[in-house]
């Protein structure tokens, strides 16, 4: 396609926080990190694959956050993994047997085992236990473009209180990225798109030349930009941003009227880990504690607003999703000749999106994405997809305008992650931020054992500021599990801080600590001086 | 590997207070007052003057050139400051009272806080400039950007402003609606992100 009209910019943002405990497979909080790689990271790279055989000319922007990265990469967790898909194997292998006489939940079943069992040849022996690389090879064919993230996703508006932290948290997300990737990162996801001026200076400092806000990141930025989110803005500072559409975002997001809500679609909350009736069957794939969890095994379908949910019928969701990716891309076509008829510039409709919805949340996402890319390519002339870089590349003719505070938590900014839930833990990751520098300063030039508790005081600061634990206070969802880790990670590095102080080095709280939480193996606490 | 339990202080033992925002019109405060500074105080004033004194929060709106008070509990080590003024520029300072003395305890950060309103400003007009060599391409005027914006129905529908200027008052009327993101609003995946 010579001259598109305008481009649409999907941006999928692949996050977890780093969850590893080498002490104890009881952690269900590790799932999270297992079902993200079936259910979403490898139908992604797989789809991938069929688009590039089909010669599908897509692009797709990725965060792939550091920590995400960091689990993705460590040898404890792939280990876990592949003992993860071998129960599941087990599982629906099981599960076949049990369906014998139900032919539609049989076949059902049949699927199951035949995913779960894709997935460990795809993970062993595609990719050798390594997904990064997988996504490393899309980037470097030209189809995918991975941007960075703050190294724990630790959330700027709060940090600002001590620009070191958001430098550190910006230095360790380029570096991990480009340990990983084999080149230096373009854009970065900012934390919960968290983007205050401040953060700039840094983000210059380490290459980025553009990021993702909010909508109304843009739409109030000064002065006001004249097309909306329907262009980048560029700051003073140089760096261009990019903001959220609203029309793409209600129609896949919205809980009303998203696309994830049809009635073929796969209900997530009818899971056999619960809907099982036989106890003793289910126990060895549940909980450790015998508390019954989701499986990822489900056989219905959302029906309706009904509890009376019926089967699940593959072929009527493969539908749905055609038809839905038919109407996306009418809507867009529509959108992007009616704004292209003004704009002086071609407009690029940005759709960023959490990763998990694809696959996770909405089990036919990555179907959707995979027909959706290739009508793009295929079915019409109007716009092409693009990535941001690859667009202020093509088009650098942009409005000079300083995005708006803002986030895309709820009510589109603090909130989230302050308020009378969670405002306790402010105060210790302000304190310990303030001592890692002090410490920093200190022994600018430490060695050997210290240099040791000095790395690992600031790994245990970058995993302090994750913006989870917050988050999923706000949420009422693990709170137990959130307020153990703030309270872990400030003990540790209370302890270490101590230690320091004391010169008296606890070689094996050291180790201990060291081999729990051994994220960011490179990291050099000097960035804090 | 070794059990571990840990519990965190309840506070640092430091003179401190330090500000941040919440939204664009509510400010988080918290703070602490080292117990040295406190036994000084005493020491100099006697504990029934302690005892009588309250602490209260200086606030300054450093954009727009006032400031107020507000008491608080003495036991209080954070605050909620509700319906500030969005898009400026806010310190704030630690005092104790007592008799008609201010005594100053501390101050905090100086913090900028967010708008909550598109941000029309017609004094020049919006450069478009090019990134590869900063030299501005083209400026478009206000009446080409209200062609522009009427011209934009999704933008029009999502945001609304009135706009003031003289210069464009009996043109055609612009309104925006107040922003509301569906996707903050509505977002099922952040929202269910660790929902199990």
């Amino acid at each position: 396609m010579a001259n598109p009209k305008g481009y649409v910019s999907f941006v999928l943002h692949a996050h977890l926080p780093f969850v590893h405990h080498p002490e104890s497979e009881d952690y269900l909080e590790e799932k999270w990190l297992f079902e993200a790689m079936s259910e979403v990271y490898i139908p992604l790279l797989e789809n991938f694959e069929k688009l590039v055989e089909e010669k599908v000319d897509f692009r797709l922007t990725m965060s792939l956050t550091p920590s995400l990265i960091s689990m993705l990469t460590n040898k404890l967790l792939q280990k876990r993994y592949i003992k993860y898909l071998k129960q599941h194997i087990e599982l629906s292998k099981k599960e076949i047997t049990r369906m014998k006489d139900e032919p539609h939940f049989l076949d059902l079943a049949k699927m199951y085992y035949e995913r779960y069992s894709n997935d460990l040849y795809v993970f062993k022996e595609k990719y050798e236990c390594n997904l990064v690389n997988g996504f490393k090879k899309f980037q470097d064919l030209g189809y995918l473009e991975i941007i960075t993230c703050g190294a724990t996703h630790g959330y700027f508006p709060m940090l600002v209180l001590n620009e070191k932290t958001i430098r550190a948290q910006i230095q360790v997300g380029v570096e991990t990225y480009e340990k990983h990737l084999g080149r230096k990162p373009k854009g970065i996801w900012l934390p919960e798109c968290g983007y205050v001026k401040e953060s700039e200076k840094y983000l210059k400092e380490f290459g980025i030349e553009y990021f993702i806000t909010e909508s109304h990141g843009i739409l109030y930025a000064n002065p006001i930009p004249i097309y909306g989110t329907y262009a980048p803005i560029i700051s003073d500072n140089g760096l261009c941003a990019f903001g959220r559409d609203l029309d793409t975002s209600r129609q896949v997001w919205s809980s009303e009227i998203g696309y994830p809500g049809d009635v073929n679609y796969r209900e997530y909350y009818r899971d056999i880990g619960y809907d099982c009736p036989d106890y003793e069957y289910i126990k060895p794939y549940i909980a450790n504690n015998g508390h019954r969890v989701h499986t990822g095994i489900k056989y219905y379908r959302i029906t309706g607003k009904t509890e009376d949910k019926k089967p699940y019928v593959p072929q009527w969701a493969r539908d749905s999703a055609e038809k839905q990716a038919g109407h996306f891309l009418d809507e867009r076509m529509k959108q992007i000749e009616h704004l292209s008829s003004f704009m002086k510039i071609p407009p690029v409709i940005l759709s960023p999106y959490d990763a998990e919805l694809f696959g996770h949340w909405w089990y036919e996402g990555p179907y959707w994405l995979y027909v959706l890319f290739k009508k793009i390519h295929f079915d019409q002339n109007t716009f092409k997809l693009i990535t941001p870089s690859e667009y202020i590349r093509k088009h650098p003719v942009i409005q000079k305008s300083n995005p708006a505070l803002s986030s895309w938590g709820a009510n589109g900014y603090s909130e989230v992650w302050i308020n009378n839930k969670n405002d306790w833990a402010i105060r210790h990751v302000t304190k310990c931020g303030e001592k890692m520098v002090k410490l920093a300063q200190k022994y600018p030039n430490a060695k050997g054992l210290m240099k040791q508790a000095l790395n690992q005081c600031a790994r245990e600061l970058l995993l302090l500021q994750s913006s989870d634990w917050a988050f999923i206070i706000t949420n009422d969802t693990m709170v137990d599990y959130a307020i153990k880790r703030i309270k872990d990670h400030t003990g540790r590095f209370n302890t270490l801080y101590n230690i320091k102080e004391k010169n008296d080095i606890d070689k094996e709280f050291l180790n201990d600590t060291k081999k729990r939480d051994n994220i960011f193996p490179d990291i050099d606490y000097t960035m804090y001086c | 590997m070794a059990f571990e339990y840990f519990d965190i202080p309840y506070r640092y033992n430091e003179t401190v207070i330090k500000l941040l925002f919440q939204n664009p019109t509510t400010l988080y405060i918290f703070w602490d007052v080292a117990d040295d500074d406190e036994k000084q105080f005493i020491d100099k004033y006697g504990i029934d003057a302690y005892n009588n004194s309250r602490l209260y929060l200086k606030l300054y709106n450093l954009s727009k050139g006032y400031d107020f008070e507000l008491n608080i509990d003495s036991f209080a080590k954070s605050w909620y400051i509700n319906n500030v003024e969005p898009n400026c520029k806010y310190k704030v300072e630690l005092f104790r009272k007592i008799n008609n003395e201010n005594l100053f305890i501390t101050g905090s950060n100086t913090l900028k806080i967010p708008t909550d309103t598109p941000c029309y400003n017609n004094d020049y007009g919006f450069e478009f400039i090019n990134r590869d060599t900063n030299q501005v391409e083209f400026v478009e005027n206000i009446n080409v950007a209200i062609n522009s914006i009427n011209n934009i129905d999704t933008y029009k529908e999502l945001v609304e402003i009135e706009l003031e200027d003289s210069s464009i008052k009996g043109k055609k009327n612009i309104k925006y609606n107040i922003l509301r993101n569906p996707s903050s609003f509505s977002n099922i995946s952040s929202g269910e992100r660790y929902t199990k």
